[in-house]
């Protein structure tokens, strides 16, 4: 998921830098990935959307803990918002923050259950 | 009688059979009102993703039970008033889940393999929640 952001970033740096620059280097534009990306919690083997499952939900928050959006997860409308549900619960039972890196506090816990078991 | 879940949070300082004994308390109220344990589930001290009135870890309990809507009333009513509980959260489920909840599965996963890694990062994590030990003073 990471590095479909990353992709995102660039696109839009390179949108910047060709307007000022006078679009000398549009031809080197990268164009957006073909075809629509599969929804991860469609089908028969999809994970359950489970406020519980916080190594699942942290795979679709940004370093920052944001929600990523539907249009860069590919995740379904109806899914994303059951998603969101989740993530919002997680973070009000304080499984994971509501501002910084939420894959960090995912494994910080995982690290105290394990010390303590 | 619908289903529900509810988690709680408890107070970092409660010792494990304070913990066990408010489980109890929580699980008489269900019964009184009517309603059946299905399954209680201890995820143990974790730490907190921030900090709730100055905690930075809690102990996790998840209940699952079928108990009329009084019950629930009561059980977050009798929560408030408590100041162990630090928080709780109830949702109506349509079925209940059948074994272990994620996080315990998540946290057996590790057990195994989670040396290799994070192997060197482990020291930093562990060195911060000692600290703040020392910070909130008592014990």
């Amino acid at each position: 998921m990471a590095f479909a952001q990353k992709k995102f970033d660039r696109k839009d740096r390179d949108d910047r830098s060709s307007s000022s620059e006078g679009g000398e280097e549009q031809a080197a534009r990268p164009r957006r990935p073909r075809g629509r990306k599969r929804c991860p919690f469609t089908g028969p083997n999809a994970p359950k959307i489970d406020y519980k499952d916080i190594r699942t939900l942290a795979r679709y928050l940004s370093e920052r803990g944001k929600i990523m959006p539907a249009r860069l997860s590919g995740i379904s409308a109806k899914n994303q918002r059951k998603l969101a549900i989740a993530i919002k619960r997680a973070r009000f039972l304080a499984l994971m923050p509501y501002v910084g890196d939420a894959r960090r506090a995912v494994n910080q816990n995982v690290q105290t259950t394990t010390t303590a078991a | 009688m619908p289903l529900y879940e509810t988690v709680i949070i408890a107070r970092q300082d409660l010792a494990t059979a304070q913990v066990d004994e408010l489980g109890e308390q929580l699980q008489n109220i269900i019964k009184e009102q009517g309603g059946k344990t299905a399954k209680v589930e201890s995820w143990g001290l974790r730490n907190l993703a921030y900090k709730i009135n100055k905690n930075r870890k809690g102990h996790y309990v998840l209940f699952n039970f079928d108990a009329p809507a009084t019950a629930i009333h009561e059980l977050e009513r009798t929560m408030r008033i408590n100041e162990d509980v630090l928080r709780y959260l109830t949702i109506k489920l349509d079925a209940f889940e059948e074994g272990q909840s994620a996080i315990l599965r998540q946290a057996n996963d590790d057990e195994g393999g989670y040396g290799d890694r994070f192997g060197g990062g482990d020291r930093g994590y562990r060195a911060r929640p000692r600290r703040d030990n020392s910070d909130t003073g008592e014990e």
